[in-house]
Formats: C-alpha cells, sequence, structure tokens
C-alpha cells in the first residue's frame, strides 16, 4: 500500500493497488491523481446517498482462486434508477464488480472485437464475443453520480455514458461503456454473492450474514 | 504493492445500511425506504401516492389512491425461505383481464442475496428468482435439463401496489407473459416494450410460506381454488345456465304470451295459380311488435310455393314473404327416409298495429300435372282487396272465415293448408345467440386448460 497526504486537507490516502491512479480522500470527498511522485488535487467529490449493500471498499472476495480487493466504487444514475461499480483488483488483474438490483457482474477489460467498432448494436441483437454468443439485453444513458476510494480513471460527477449489457445463454456478461470518442469493453460473468466468499464486509444493521453452504445460495433453487 | 509504515486507521465507513426515511412530496408522511439506493418506486404509507425515490429530489409518479387491499404478508414482514431470510419491501395485485385471472406478488430483499418474487395465486405459492442469462428458446435453458411445456400465453397487468420497487411500479402497467410448466418448476417469460425478463420458480407447500410469515393457515386454504377446480366450476355454472336458457326458453315457448290473430284453412287448387286468395281483415294489436306466420300442410312427396302478402288497410302499404314447404318420403336400400317438412313460418320483426289482409297466392308441384289455365296478365292487389271489402260489407259482422275459395271441380287436385299469424312470438334467435355465446368459453377450458395444473 503506498500513502499519500491528500493535497486538500492533509489527511493520509492510501493507494492500494498500483492499478489506482485517481482516488478520492475519505475524509474531505477530494479526487486526487497519483503521478510518479505525488498526488495533485482534481475536484470535490460530492457525498454519495446512502445505499444499503454489504460491500465496502477495502472488502475482499476469492474468485477462481484469486483473491480480489474492492478498491473504489462509481455510482451510476440514470433516468430509471441507479447501480454501483466497484473497482476490483488482484495482484494481477484489474476489473469491475457491477452491483444492480440486487445482482452481481464481474467483468474484465477486453480488446474491442471488431463486430463492437462500429455503431452501436441494437436491443436485442446476438453478437459474439470470444466465441461466446451475446445478446444486447439493456442499453441506457447513464451519469456518475460520484465515486470513492481508488479507480483507474477519473470519474468525476456528472460525466456521462452509455452503458450497453450484454448476456450469453451462459450467465456470461458484457458490458460496453462509450463515453466521448472513448470506448471499453468489460466481459466476465454473473456471480453469486456465496460462490465470492466475501471478507471484510460492512453490517448491514439489522441483518445477518446469510449462512452459505457449499453448493452457495439454497434460494437459487433451480440452479 | 509496496506500503509504508506510517499507514492511519481509515475512516469508519459514512455509509449505513438502516431504513431510509423521506418525507412524502404528497401528504407529508413517513415513507420509508428499505432497499434503499435500490428501490427507486415507493408508496407511501399514509396516502398512497407512488414517489421516485430514485434521486434526491423526490416526484410523486402516481397521484394518492385508496388503500383498498391488505396484504396476507404486511410489508415489513421477514420470513426464512429456501435458507434465506427475506423481507417484504413491495406487494403488487396482479390480473390477466383477458381470463379474468388475479395473484399477487411480493417482492422480497435481502440485502447480501438481491430479490425475489413469492407470487400467491388459487393454485398456491411460487418463489421466482429473475434468470441473468439469454434464454432464446424456454426448451433449452442452459444449466437447466428439466423439459418445460408450454406455452401458457397470458397477460399481467398491475391492479394494485404497495411498498418499494427497483423499477417505477404502477398501476396499469401491462407485461405480456408466457409460461412454461415441469412441476414443480416454472419459467415465465414478461415482456414489457423491449424489455424481456425471464424468470424461474419453484413452487412452495402452502404451509412452508405460512410458517415462515407466520400466516394464519385455514383462510388460505379454504381460499385456494386450482385450475382444475375452477374449470370444473365454469363448467357447472355453464351447464347450469345452458339449461335455465332451455328451460326459459321451452316456458316462453309453452306459457307463451303471444297471441293468435289469425288462423284460417286453405285449398287450392291448379286453378287458383297466380290468384291470390284474401283473407277477411286481421286485426293485429299494439303499436309494434314481431308477427310470424305458420303454415301447416300435410303434403306428401311435393312441394308448396306460398307468396305470402300482409296488405294494411287502409294505405295499402304491404309485407310480403315467400315460402316453401317441401316433403318428400321414400324407401330405398337403407329404409325409409323422409326430407323436408310439412311445416314452415315466416318471421316479421317488426310490424305495425292495425288492420290487415293477408294475400296469399300457391304453387305446387301437384298443379304442373294438370293442364295449366290461362293467366292473368298481373295481379291487381287494389281489385282484390275492393273485391273483398266488397262481399265483406254485404255481410256485416261476418267472422274471417275460409270464403275465398273457389271450390275446385272435383277431378282437379287440391292442396290444403293452414295459416296461422301470431303477434308477440318469442325470438328464437335469442336464444341461439345466447347459446352460441355461453358455450365457447366452458368447451375451452374443457380443452385447453384441464390439464393446466399436474
Amino acid at each position: 500500500m503506498t500513502s499519500y497526504a491528500c493535497p486538500s486537507c492533509g489527511a493520509p490516502i492510501a493507494f492500494r493497488s498500483s492499478f489506482s491512479v485517481y482516488a478520492v480522500c475519505s475524509y474531505c470527498g477530494s479526487t486526487v491523481l497519483r503521478t510518479d511522485r505525488d498526488v495533485s488535487l482534481i475536484g470535490k467529490m460530492a457525498d454519495l446517498p446512502d445505499e444499503i449493500s454489504p460491500l465496502q471498499v477495502g472488502a475482499e472476495f476469492t474468485f477462481r482462486g484469486q483473491g480480489f480487493m474492492l478498491l473504489g466504487r462509481v455510482r451510476v444514475g440514470w433516468a430509471d434508477g441507479a447501480w454501483t461499480e466497484w473497482f476490483v483488483a488482484s495482484a494481477r488483474r484489474k476489473g469491475w464488480l457491477a452491483e444492480a438490483q440486487g445482482f452481481l457482474a464481474l467483468a474484465f477489460e477486453e480488446e474491442l472485437p471488431k463486430g463492437l467498432a462500429g455503431p452501436l448494436p441494437p436491443l436485442g441483437e446476438l453478437l459474439e464475443i470470444g466465441k461466446q454468443p451475446f445478446r444486447v439485453s439493456d442499453i441506457k444513458q447513464a451519469t456518475c453520480l460520484g465515486s470513492e476510494g481508488e479507480l483507474p480513471f477519473p470519474a468525476p460527477r456528472g460525466r456521462t455514458a452509455t452503458y450497453l449489457d450484454m448476456v450469453s445463454p451462459t450467465g456470461g456478461f458484457a458490458g460496453l461503456e462509450e463515453a466521448g470518442e472513448e470506448r471499453r469493453l468489460y466481459v466476465g460473468e454473473y456471480v453469486d454473492f456465496d460462490a465470492l466468499a466475501f471478507r471484510g464486509l460492512r453490517e448491514v444493521e439489522g441483518w445477518t450474514l446469510p449462512r452459505s453452504t457449499r453448493d452457495g445460495d439454497p434460494s437459487l433453487s433451480a440452479r | 504493492m509496496s506500503e509504508t509504515s506510517a499507514t492511519p486507521p481509515r475512516p469508519a465507513p459514512k455509509r449505513q445500511g438502516r431504513t431510509r426515511r423521506l418525507e412524502c412530496p404528497q401528504c407529508g408522511g413517513v415513507i420509508e425506504v428499505r432497499a434503499s439506493g435500490i428501490s427507486i418506486s415507493a408508496v407511501c404509507n399514509s396516502c398512497g401516492s407512488t414517489v421516485d425515490v430514485a434521486n434526491e429530489e423526490l416526484k410523486v409518479i402516481a397521484e394518492a389512491r385508496k388503500r383498498t387491499r391488505e396484504p396476507d404478508i404486511a410489508i415489513g414482514k421477514r420470513g426464512t425461505l429456501a435458507g434465506t431470510e427475506w423481507e417484504v419491501i413491495g406487494f403488487q395485485a396482479r390480473s390477466n383481464p383477458r381470463e379474468g385471472w388475479t395473484w399477487d406478488e411480493y417482492l422480497l430483499f435481502n440485502p447480501y442475496r438481491g430479490f425475489r418474487f413469492l407470487a400467491h395465486d388459487d393454485e398456491g405459492w411460487t418463489l421466482f428468482c429473475v434468470l441473468r442469462q439469454d434464454v432464446a428458446d424456454a426448451k433449452h435453458v442452459e444449466g437447466d435439463r428439466r423439459r418445460y411445456e408450454g406455452p401458457e400465453t397470458g397477460e399481467a397487468r398491475t391492479d394494485y401496489v404497495l411498498g418499494e420497487f427497483y423499477w417505477r411500479a404502477r398501476v396499469g402497467d401491462t407485461a405480456e407473459t408466457q409460461k412454461y410448466q415441469a412441476n414443480p418448476y416454472l419459467l415465465v417469460q414478461e415482456r414489457t416494450g423491449d424489455e424481456i425478463v425471464w424468470s424461474r420458480g419453484v413452487k412452495l407447500a402452502a404451509r412452508t410460506v405460512q410458517a415462515a410469515f407466520g400466516l394464519a393457515p385455514p383462510q388460505a386454504a379454504v381460499k385456494a381454488v386450482s385450475q382444475r377446480q375452477r374449470t370444473i366450476r365454469v363448467l357447472w355454472t355453464s351447464a347450469a345456465a345452458i339449461l335455465l336458457l332451455i328451460v326459459l326458453h321451452a316456458m316462453s315457448f309453452g306459457a307463451s304470451r303471444s297471441l293468435q290473430v289469425f288462423r284460417q284453412e286453405f285449398r287450392v287448387a291448379a286453378s287458383d295459380r297466380s290468384r291470390p286468395v284474401v283473407s277477411a281483415p286481421i286485426t293485429v294489436p299494439d303499436s309494434s311488435g314481431n308477427l310470424r306466420i305458420d303454415i301447416k300442410c300435410p303434403i306428401q312427396n311435393d312441394w308448396l310455393d306460398l307468396n305470402l302478402s300482409l296488405v294494411r288497410e287502409p294505405g295499402g302499404q304491404s309485407y310480403n314473404a315467400a315460402q316453401t314447404i317441401e316433403y318428400y318420403t321414400g324407401r330405398d336400400e337403407d329404409g325409409s327416409w323422409t326430407e323436408g317438412s310439412q311445416e314452415g313460418s315466416v318471421l316479421f320483426a317488426d310490424i305495425p298495429g292495425g288492420t290487415y289482409r293477408l294475400l296469399v297466392e300457391a304453387d305446387a308441384g301437384a298443379f304442373r300435372k294438370s293442364p295449366p289455365r290461362p293467366q292473368q296478365a298481373g295481379v291487381n292487389w287494389n281489385a282484390i282487396i275492393a273485391d273483398a271489402q266488397r262481399a265483406a260489407s254485404l255481410e256485416p259482422g261476418a267472422k274471417p272465415q275460409p270464403a275465398q275459395v273457389v271450390a275446385p271441380p272435383a277431378p282437379e287436385p287440391a292442396i290444403p293448408f293452414t295459416i296461422e299469424i301470431r303477434r308477440h312470438v318469442p325470438a328464437q334467435e335469442f336464444f341461439w345467440i345466447s347459446l352460441v355465446l355461453l358455450v365457447p368459453y366452458p368447451l375451452y377450458r374443457l380443452l385447453f386448460r384441464r390439464g393446466s395444473q399436474g
């Protein structure tokens, strides 16, 4: 972990991952950019609205034998709601854990296939990503409502992007994010909360952590 | 990753997991949001308005509504189902307006495991989970080897909402549904505009849900009517309705309110061809109503063609009809057969009241066998009526009698028939239309819905 002093308030800002370039000071809400030696102030981030979730910056989980940590989060809002993107990283990989409508999807950045280089595909379109068929299930315009912790790029409040969600028959998930000229593709899968074996979760007042069984969430009975 | 030695402890997280309390923009009452940050619409407990809680600035989505229903499981109640503790955060009363079915849907929430839907209809309880995978064909769902049967298509309309939802729930929301079954599992597709959502459900025993949420069992048990029972009910009700219809129909025929206004026996011969027979004046009571002319003729292996004309006096307005009576019998290798009928009738839907004369012009197969008489060039109705009036005035007070029949010479074959006219006849159409309306639905249920529950 690398620690710097916040250029705005002097409080320590810890960079837990070498992947992180930006961080939001947990004391004063300033966004800072890490350069080789120092950090510089970018802007101030408003407090994020309260939301019910056991996930928090610093929590860890295991995915396919690799330990990951939640480093930062971006709260994204659209006309009909909001969701959270958690910036996660292991020693070798960085990715995003999306938390929306009670579902978790873990995805890692991949190169854009040719099918996604042209105009954005319409809703319902089938396309191939990594030899898997994906169907466009959702397209929406969304705005960054705020961010917290460490991030690989600046996510100022008000940053708008087009989000295109794709799902595969086996529960694969792919997300395309288009902000201005920039397009990024994240490919991964929907994951059960129990399958990630979280550690360091935030206690949710009034709720106890469900006892997970060997098979994961027993209420996903049909799986 | 490098580490510095002087890392101070991180400040405590600012976020908290408790219920968020908002002020209703409509009535100022408290709106509790249990899935804070996820729910985007919530119904005010005090005034029933649906409020958009997605943003800090609250907006009213739907005006206040009367609280017309109390869900069986109250909002905020918790219960453990399938190993997970769930809190009821939303309630929807839904219906299929095409078939008149209704059911309840509870939105269940657990901050670790997300959302489930608990549906309650007359068949029982089903716990649904939204599928996060592309389903192109319900018969080939990846990771699910069950053989689903269906689909049963329908419609789901939201009739009533309480609590909070992660979408903008609104009364009147309608989705097209497709249901596939592999007992006790269900696959359901809901389509709203562009959006398609698949869910998989598993049926739960009523006592499981009752125990989980502390519900009183007897009521739910008594209320439960399976689709099969419903089909039986539909069949019984329809059978009773059809029986009642037949009884009413028979009664209205038997104890008919209809009034006989005319009856006369006629005999016509070949010489009468194209020479109409005119009846005595007929009094048709009441200003309006239907009128039926019934003809009976003991004809055998022959036909009788009648041109009937009801001519109103005075004025000469006429109501015309033609009726053929044919009746044939015989024997062949299959035995004896008959074809046609010795009766016929003509119904006038609306004939104004007043005085009429009936003009009857007859032709029959039998007449063709004898050489035809020279025909009149045309029929002068007025002259005929004038004749008849003159005849009637000679005998004041004379009753309508078979007077105007010209007795044929003995060898000429004559055909006897009776004409009866009735006013206010019960309409047959009503019976048939009612029957046509009554039969299809029970038939449909009998054929297609009988096996909807295994």
